[in-house]
């Protein structure tokens, strides 16, 4: 083999080599790249996940507000407890 | 042909100078010059954001939410992008509520990027995004919310358009409710999206603590309602009503009229703002009464049986103070005093303390100085300084003229006799809780103001107020309730008081036993005047069925 050839040969094989390098490094960037704007959109549909939570939260509390269940109530022709009767337990167990 | 070696080696000398001279340039840029172009690359991708901090949620005792914030998506236009500014106008106007033409003309404007409309409710917000407009987009931006509209208005405050909190809680612990704001650098692609392998600093925000109050919203929802029946059915100007746990000072309600929309501030009334529980001060009138009998109760120097004779009024210091509507009750014991209301039985009671004992009681309930509560604003109403009492002032402190307090103070007074004779610091954040976990509001003891002895004598001859007295209309029909009313003439500029223009007033707790709520309700100038205190107790019995029921108290009567 002729001293050429072996360099022709070695400086091939150093390029493929550091071509592959290469490719293999663009590979990796590319991948974390991807994996990094997959996340932010996660990220982003995390944070509108919460918003929406948080929306309706909100209005879980505005239907709960005993204000609006009264004004319901009075709208339905309902009209309020002057008295509540409570059975004490005890007078109750001792009746039987 | 054959290439000659020297063309060869002046082929290489002139590639190997040329690299050479290319290599220094790039080391000239790259290394000298760094720098001086890093700076203005930098700035074209990279952006430097504020991380807003989230505002801490508001709950009542029970988690009810009342107060929060949330991303509402503001709407944005680029004009140029925009093939059809006329159409989309139009559909815009009819899915906002807004004129089209308003909205065509900030559209042909000429400006680059404009707000269309800023924290838009979430189903016009879909609406628009329905419509798939090209050059429109959206923006979320932060909005205080109150679920409960105007529910505790003067409990919460409100927060400002700088995100400031301002009155209430809000105002008061705005430092630990608007968490402290973090940074991002990133670098930006071309898209505006951050670049994952790129240049990424970040200082996290730290979210504001969530606090949870004292309210119960409930109650405090009762007591709106009644109060807003109060000064309908009396005309009233104003009015409030304050309930407290007597157990530890708990502000279980606080309602101030008028009131405001905290999400709608800008076009409030500036009096609206003004929390008539804390920051405003009357004359408190008979209410005051149980304060000089208990304090001569404590001093032995009367016995709830101890009888003098009522003729109407009484003279001290040279001046006659008469009994309401002049009349004369004859023998009273000190228990009538409180069921019949009479002024001249207070003075009768006063005489006996003197102005020492009775100046030192009033400052010892609290009078003249601030409750310390935890809300902005509060008054320290006034208690004259003895030396510049005069004779009558004995007589006059003694059935609550010519001294001011706040209808808190008031509260927090009743809620000493109702608990067994101690003075709690009353408070409004029951807990706080951030990354470091739940911190609770530890209740002052202020100090102990009368014997157990005497408070609950206080509490019988409160009781036997409303059972026999003159405030029978606050009777609950299962439970027993202790009370006095109060009527109070308004000091004019000139230093005497305004004709025939009064402030009712009822301060009162139930069960009269075992307390569950102290309550005091005041109504400004009722237009039935000497007939105001009705209406305060009617208000006070309304409230009290709910606070009951709520707090699900057993009855300590047979209906």
């Amino acid at each position: 083999m002729t001293w050429e050839i072996r360099t022709f040969g070695v400086t091939a094989a150093a390029i493929a080599a550091g071509f592959l390098l290469a490719l293999l490094y663009l590979g990796q960037i590319t991948g974390v790249s991807a994996h990094g704007y997959e996340m932010q959109r996660l990220e982003a549909h995390r944070d509108e996940l919460r918003r929406q939570s948080a929306l309706l939260d909100v209005q879980l509390a505005k239907l709960d507000a005993p204000a609006r269940i009264e004004a319901q109530a009075a709208r339905l022709g309902l009209a309020r407890v002057g008295h509540v009767r409570v059975m004490n337990a005890v007078e109750l167990a001792a009746r039987k | 042909m054959p290439v000659s070696h020297a063309r060869l080696r002046v082929l290489f000398a002139f590639f190997a100078i040329a690299s050479l001279l290319l290599a220094g340039k790039l080391a000239y840029w790259q290394i000298a010059m760094r720098t001086d172009l890093l700076g203005p690359a930098l700035g074209q991708v990279r952006s430097d954001l504020v991380m807003p901090a989230t505002r801490g949620v508001i709950r009542d005792r029970n988690g009810a939410i009342l107060a929060t914030t949330v991303g509402l998506r503001s709407l944005y236009a680029i004009p140029s992008r925009i093939p059809d500014k006329a159409a989309a106008a139009k559909a815009l106007g009819v899915l906002l509520g807004r004129d089209p033409a308003g909205i065509r003309a900030r559209l042909e404007s000429g400006a680059e990027w404009i707000f269309i409309h800023r924290r838009l409710p979430e189903s016009a917000a879909a609406a628009v995004d329905k419509l798939g407009i090209p050059g429109l987009g959206f923006e979320t931006e932060p909005k205080r919310m109150y679920p409960n509209d105007t529910v505790a208005a003067h409990v919460l405050g409100f927060v400002n358009d700088e995100g400031d909190g301002q009155y209430g809680v809000e105002g008061a612990h705005d430092a630990v409710l608007r968490g402290i704001p973090g940074r991002l650098v990133v670098e930006r692609d071309s898209r505006d999206r951050a670049v994952p392998v790129g240049l990424r600093q970040a200082l996290p925000s730290r979210d504001g603590a969530d606090l949870t109050l004292t309210i119960d919203l409930v109650v405090q929802t009762a007591a709106e309602r009644e109060l807003r029946l109060a000064i309908e059915k009396e005309k009233a100007t104003g009015g409030c009503i304050v309930v407290l746990d007597p157990k530890d000072g708990a502000i279980l309600a606080l309602a101030s009229a008028p009131s405001f929309d905290p999400s709608a501030v800008a076009v409030t009334d500036l009096e609206a703002l003004r929390d008539r529980a804390v920051s405003w001060t009357y004359e408190p009138g008979s209410t005051m009464k149980a304060f000089t009998i208990a304090a001569a109760l404590e001093h032995g120097l009367v016995t709830p049986s101890t009888t003098y004779n009522d003729v109407g009024f009484a003279m001290i210091g040279g001046r006659r103070l008469n009994n309401a509507l002049g009349r004369a009750w004859g023998p009273t014991t000190v228990t009538q005093i409180l069921e019949r209301s009479a002024n001249a039985g207070a003075v009768f009671v006063g005489s006996k303390l003197g102005a020492e004992r009775l100046h030192a009681a009033l400052r010892s309930f609290g009078f003249g100085a601030p409750t310390g509560a935890d809300v902005t604003g509060e008054q320290p109403g006034s208690v004259r300084p003895l030396a510049e009492w005069y004779p009558v002032d004995v007589g006059t402190a003694a059935f609550g003229q010519g001294l001011a307090a706040t209808p808190l103070q008031l509260a927090a007074a009743y809620a000493a006799l109702a608990n067994g004779g101690i003075l709690y610091r009353p408070y409004v954040v029951a807990s706080r809780r951030d990354a470091d976990g739940e911190h609770r509001t530890a209740p002052v003891a202020v100090r102990r103001v009368v014997s157990p002895e005497t408070a609950t004598l206080m509490r019988d001859m409160l009781t036997s107020t409303i059972d026999n007295g003159l405030a029978k209309n606050a009777q609950l029909s299962a439970f027993s309730v202790a009370g006095k009313t109060g009527t109070a003439q308004i000091p004019d500029k000139s230093g005497s008081y305004e004709s025939d223009e009064y402030i009712s007033s009822f301060a009162g707790f139930a069960p009269a036993k075992d307390p569950a709520f102290v309550a005091v309700v005041v109504l400004e100038r009722p237009k039935s005047r000497l007939l105001g205190t009705l209406t305060a107790t009617n208000a006070f019995k309304g409230l009290a069925l709910d606070a009951l029921r709520t707090a699900r108290v057993q009855p300590d009567r047979k209906p």
